[in-house]
């Protein structure tokens, strides 16, 4: 009997820090436009000092697997601080609340879209928008590129990916298995050189 | 009939979840990185056309939350409603999911995960040559690199490649270069 009121406490005290957990990223996720890297210093205000489930010192860890797995390191984060502070339901909470706030957003503006497109200062505006979009993008490779070539061997592998896609058009997919694989040989390669 | 027709839906969720777990599977470094593989998957299929996907990245560029999640969301609503937007968005997030539970745990054995790390040495430039081909390939078929575009157009993107530059935040960068757009091209 004992034991069973015990567990429902606990049970009880789970679903509040998934709760929390949810509420937390939820604050968190309209601050975070572009859903990138603009996501840690939020992290470290409400999840290390106010909330105290990370130390300061976790964070780099956090950026860390965010980067290196794949996705948008903001969704990222929360699932990596989700599941260290609860497990899997821990993730899935964290996941939601940084999800639920912006997917809202997006199907509002969706439907203002769909509905609206064929008005024509919307057309125009969006005339506007388009070439500020390449913009946005070229801009996009350009500061991944700043980290990412950054010696002579990236820069071999920048060029010959270029070349690839512009002259021969290959999937991404096969080019980004090309270039874990060429990465890994190269360190593998030059580990046993020196 | 009406089996051919839940046939075909069933085919086109199918594809979504296909599609947009690839996306999410192979997108590594971060949210712009999925641009590249979004395009190619929206070619492929034809799920719309090359306008409409410019303007679903600007609207998912401007609301918060990952560009990614955003663009899964509106290209799975477009293309099979609400539920398709579940899915699309779902089956995009599955990956980084499984990964990121799967690094936690290969760390707190003290696996060896540097091979991770040589491999992405190797994947950003890549991940770099892809989103640079997306722009122009973009820019190309919104007729900005070609004969047919008119200089104001070349105005804007110059003038948001210096807000950028000048760490402005993408959504006012779109949100002025939507109002330059009224202005110049008229209510």
């Amino acid at each position: 009997m004992l034991l069973q009121a015990k567990r429902a406490d606990l049970f009880d005290n789970y679903l509040s820090v998934l709760f929390d957990l949810f509420l937390t990223f939820m604050k968190i996720s309209p601050l975070t436009f572009g859903g990138g890297i603009a996501i840690i210093p939020h992290i470290e205000s409400e999840i290390v000092s106010k909330k105290k489930w990370f130390s300061k010192e976790d964070v780099p860890e956090v950026i860390a697997i965010a980067q290196s797995a794949p996705g948008s390191i903001a969704i990222n984060s929360a699932i990596y601080i989700g599941y260290m502070v609860r497990g899997l339901g821990g993730a899935l909470a964290a996941m939601a609340g940084m999800l639920v706030p912006s997917a809202l957003i997006i199907f509002g503006l969706t439907y203002l879209f769909l509905t609206y497109q064929d008005l024509s200062f919307i057309q125009n505006a969006f005339k506007g928008i388009r070439p500020a979009i390449i913009g946005l993008i070229l801009f996009a490779s350009f500061k991944i590129g700043k980290s990412a070539v950054n010696d002579r061997f990236t820069l071999f592998l920048f060029i010959i990916a270029a070349v690839l896609l512009f002259c021969f058009h290959l999937s991404p997919v096969f080019l980004i298995i090309g270039g874990a694989i060429t990465g890994w040989f190269y360190h593998a390669w030059v580990r046993k050189g020196s | 009939m009406l089996g051919f027709v839940k046939g075909a839906e069933f085919m086109l969720l199918f594809q979504l979840f296909i599609e947009f777990f690839m996306i999410g599977l192979f997108g590594f470094g971060g949210g712009y990185a999925m641009i590249p593989l979004i395009e190619q998957a929206v070619r492929q299929h034809d799920w719309m056309s090359h306008q409409q996907f410019t303007d679903i990245i600007a609207i998912a560029g401007s609301a918060p939350g990952p560009i990614a999640t955003n663009s899964a969301i509106f290209i799975g609503y477009q293309t099979a409603g609400v539920g398709g937007a579940i899915i699309a968005a779902g089956s995009n997030l599955l990956p980084s999911l499984l990964i990121v539970i799967l690094l936690i745990q290969l760390i707190a054995r003290h696996a060896h995960t540097q091979g991770l790390s040589y491999s992405l040495y190797g994947v950003h430039p890549v991940v770099t040559a892809l989103i640079f081909y997306a722009g122009i390939r973009m820019g190309i078929q919104n007729d900005l690199f070609s004969k047919s575009a008119d200089y104001p157009q070349y105005l804007i993107m110059s003038f948001a490649v210096i807000l950028l530059f000048k760490k402005v935040s993408p959504v006012w960068v779109i949100g002025l270069s939507g109002i330059l757009g009224i202005v110049i091209y008229g209510f």
